[in-house]
């Protein structure tokens, strides 16, 4: 039972979740299994501690070349073949890269569980690399990386974190560098998976409609044949938090200007991980958080207003977004500036707070709603450290922020920011920040 | 289809009675003409509201182009008993979402909250639409906000695409207008024409109230009845425009912030006032683009040198609307792209779907679109959005007409619509 929800709804109806069972196979591979038979599916998602710290620079986009080639085709069959199986189940596959991790995702109707399982355990655990893809592969996160520096408003955060981060790898683009991806070779990503890919390393969440004594026994048949490893040693890269306020401002083909400024901010797992979710819902998320009634709507300044919160294990980001005229650049600025110096000096009155409390959580509630939801916050909690059951605690930590805690960290953390601005080049004259 | 975020997914059954004792869905109509889709399930303590108001593009007329998505942004803006941020204060004090969105054919307000403060949401939703203030002071201000958000669509290069081609594509139809206005239009909306656009279009009869989730239905009925029986109704809603079919082939060439040059190809597509084409339509662009084992999906994995990317879209609206294929692709390449399109349309046209390879599309269509229903606020979504386009019966139907569909219903489709005499073609070319 899933009592936040009771507690948070004053329920009395019956919960069809049942809390999740973890199990922790002799391979070292940790199960997670939570029944939902809300609707006819089933979700799993296989995580691994594969970190964008385990690249070292000059393979800078190992993780995401693997990750794209792992369905690709298998050692039991080629791509070609899985694709028109996975079809047949009308199931999906998303494979993903996070900071802290890597994924792998099936999605398939309630009635083709274990056949989904089996599959994720092929994709996950047997890929072929084939040769004659890897270069295709290549070429596709080539030029998804030069797309995404295109995109405006991906740009902006590129360069935001490129501030924020320096060389340290959260830094970099998820995809990789142009030279890591230009130079790998086959037999380095095949040595990478190798030495990462492992199942002490791993967490599967699985979460739908399916009985969990039949999902373990699908998860022991497919998954136990994994051979474990010690896990291999990490690349030992310095973080040095930000010693100065700065901006970096760039030019290019685009219509409007974008913003992001951010601070250093304590990852999941701090004891003030709480307050900074709820200070980003005051901030930032919904249509009644500061950002949107003094920017958007009394000022009218930016479409787009919004904050956000990293799930990082460490070394996180707080930061606001905004999305402008440019010249209204340098106003924009100042308002983000300015609530940031506002909540460091006067707390939040107890109904903001209440609305931000109960917004943080009631959206927490509501991205719950799907089982491909469920399955990723379990693995990620678990995956991170602070086990799944936080799942459960967060909304109970939320609920206990006080307005003494919001000027707290925001005195604490919110110092020295960052900002990148991704600015018009027609019309960037005579405004610096 | 409607619009699937994400990749899609799941098997073949019933969306909208996915979970085990969970009712079917149920309308009602109020005296006062106002519809009410109510599907009542309790596998989750929370219930999804959606009010359509059929007031978009469509309704529009050329000089006040813009004006739905306006009135959208001005709802949010306080009524005569709720200032100003009042609404959105309400709903996300419950732990509750509240949001909006206009479309070619409709406007939304949407939100989720927890089962006991339905009544709450309610009201303030009834408020909301009912009683807007539309004070002229904020008009000047969100008019700024509205040009804010037109100038970040223009950097979305699939957006500045679909714009392009929309416009091409008709000649009368208000869908050829851009749905947020132009930079014209959007100075000429006064109070005045707003306080008369939404008398005319946000009446009951002019409406339709969707709730999904845990409630009790017959007590909900009374509860909507209650309050959202002082709607006026308004006027039977009119039928101003028909169908256009495209004709001709049209090329437009633009420039715009992209990395690689695009492509849109994009055919003519049937209705919802053509619902039997509806479901063969879809299966044609799952064949074509959905799913891993698609043909473009394919192509792109064998025809690097030429294809970079490839996506296929084709969103169900009230009237005729379009099928596109986006690709990008290598300097030089356009003509390769468009000859294979061109060649993969053809296909379509001359030879039926080879039957496992369409029993696999039935597969893929049908779980992505029960896949895009599993949450509340998903199903409340999907039968809004076809009441505004027909009637919710077409979301319950749509799983069957998938399954009934056969090869020859196919080609029927794609020989009407992937003409090669009719189409639009527009390139994006990278600015520098």
């Amino acid at each position: 039972m899933k009592h936040y929800l009771c507690l948070l709804l004053c329920l009395t109806l019956s919960w069809p979740l049942a809390a999740a069972q973890r199990q922790v196979l002799p391979n070292g591979l940790t199960v997670l299994v939570e029944s939902n038979g809300a609707a006819d599916v089933v979700s799993a998602r296989l995580a691994l501690r594969v970190s964008s710290l385990d690249e070292p620079p000059e393979l800078a986009g190992v993780r995401y070349l693997t990750q794209q080639l792992l369905v690709r085709g298998s050692t039991r069959r080629p791509g070609d073949t899985m694709a028109e199986q996975i079809d047949d189940m009308g199931a999906t596959v998303e494979v993903g890269v996070d900071p802290d991790l890597v994924y792998v995702e099936i999605n398939a109707p309630g009635d083709w569980g274990t056949e989904a399982l089996a599959t994720l355990a092929e994709i996950a655990t047997q890929p072929a690399f084939p040769a004659q893809e890897f270069e295709a592969a290549r070429q596709q996160a080539l030029a998804q990386l030069e797309e995404s520096a295109q995109e405006p408003g991906a740009r902006c955060q590129q360069l935001f974190q490129a501030g924020m981060y320096g060389s340290y790898p959260y830094g970099r683009s998820l995809i990789g560098l142009p030279q890591g991806l230009g130079a790998l070779t086959r037999e380095q990503v095949m040595d990478f998976y190798a030495r990462h890919y492992l199942p002490n390393l791993a967490v599967l969440a699985i979460c739908g409609r399916i009985d969990p004594a039949q999902a373990l026994a699908a998860v022991q048949q497919h998954f136990g044949g994994w051979r474990p490893a010690p896990p291999p040693p990490t690349v030992g890269y310095a973080y040095r938090p930000l010693a100065n306020t700065g901006f970096k401002l760039e030019e290019r083909p685009a219509a409007a200007c974008y913003l992001m400024l951010g601070f250093g901010a304590p990852g999941l797992g701090s004891s003030d991980y709480p307050a900074l979710a709820v200070l980003a819902g005051l901030l930032g998320q919904g249509m009644g958080c500061r950002l949107y009634r003094n920017v958007r709507d009394t000022a009218g300044i930016a479409y787009r207003v919004e904050s956000m919160y990293g799930r990082s294990r460490q070394h996180n980001y707080f930061a606001m977004l905004m999305v402008t005229a440019p010249n209204a650049l340098t106003r924009a600025k100042e308002a983000m500036v300015g609530e940031i110096r506002r909540l460091q000096s006067q707390p939040p009155t107890e109904q903001e707070l209440g609305r931000a409390r109960r917004y943080v959580i009631g959206s927490y509630l509501l991205d719950h709603a799907r089982n491909r939801d469920i399955a990723r916050y379990l693995a990620g909690y678990e995956m991170l450290g602070v086990g799944y059951t936080y799942d459960e605690q967060f909304p109970g930590l939320v609920e206990k922020v006080t307005a003494e805690d919001l000027s707290r960290v925001a005195r604490s953390y919110f110092q020295r920011y960052f900002l990148g601005i991704v600015m018009p080049s027609s019309e960037g004259d005579g405004e610096n920040p | 289809m409607k619009p699937i975020p994400g990749q899609a997914l799941v098997a073949l059954l019933l969306a909208f009675a996915a979970s085990p004792g969970a009712a079917a869905v149920r309308c009602h109509v109020l005296p006062n003409g106002l519809r009410v889709v109510l599907r009542e399930d309790h596998a989750f303590p929370t219930v999804a509201v959606n009010l359509v108001v059929k007031a978009g593009l469509r309704s529009e007329r050329p000089e006040e182009n813009g004006i739905s998505h306006f009135l959208e942004h001005m709802i949010f803006k306080g009524t005569k008993s709720r200032g100003k941020g009042q609404l959105q204060l309400e709903i996300e004090g419950l732990g509750g979402t509240l949001n909006g969105g206009t479309g070619r054919d409709f406007t939304r307000f949407y939100a989720s909250v927890g089962s006991r403060f339905l009544p709450q949401a309610l009201c303030v939703l009834y408020d909301a639409v009912a009683n807007p203030s539309l004070e002229r002071g904020e008009i000047v201000l969100e008019r700024l906000v509205v040009m804010d958000e037109t100038r970040a669509r223009r950097d979305d290069p699939a957006a500045s695409l679909w714009e392009l081609a929309y416009q091409e594509a008709y000649r009368e139809h208000p869908y050829r207008r851009p749905i947020s206005g132009t930079q014209q239009t959007l100075a000429c909306l006064t109070q005045e024409a707003l306080q008369a656009y939404h008398r005319e279009h946000y009446a009951a009869r002019n409406m339709s109230l969707v709730l999904v989730g845990d409630f009790d239905t017959e007590r909900t009925l009374r509860l909507v009845g209650q309050i959202f029986g002082g709607l006026a109704p308004g006027g039977a809603s009119k039928e101003r425009v028909g169908s256009e079919a495209l004709s001709g082939i049209h090329r437009v060439d633009t420039v715009g912030r992209a990395s690689s040059e695009h492509l849109l190809l994009a055919f003519g597509a049937p209705g919802a006032d053509n619902w039997p084409e509806v479901a063969p339509a879809d299966l044609l662009l799952t064949i074509l683009g959905t799913g891993y084992s698609s043909r473009l999906h394919r192509d792109l994995q064998t025809r690097q040198g030429v294809l970079r990317s490839v996506e296929v879209e084709y969103l169900t609206q009230r009237n005729r609307g379009l099928f596109g294929i986006i690709a990008s692709y290598p300097p030089g390449a356009a003509d390769e792209v468009m000859a294979l399109l061109l060649a993969r349309a053809a296909e379509l046209r001359e030879q039926p779907v080879p039957e496992a390879e369409l029993a696999r599309a039935k597969r893929v269509l049908a779980a992505g679109y029960s896949f895009a229903n599993e949450s509340f606020a998903d199903q409340a979504d999907t039968l809004g959005f076809y009441e505004a386009v027909g009637d919710y019966q077409m979301a319950i139907q749509y799983p069957r007409a998938i399954a009934a569909a056969t090869a020859a219903d196919l080609q029927a489709v794609a020989r009407r619509y992937l003409d090669p005499q009719h189409y639009v073609l527009v390139r994006l070319h990278p600015e520098r």
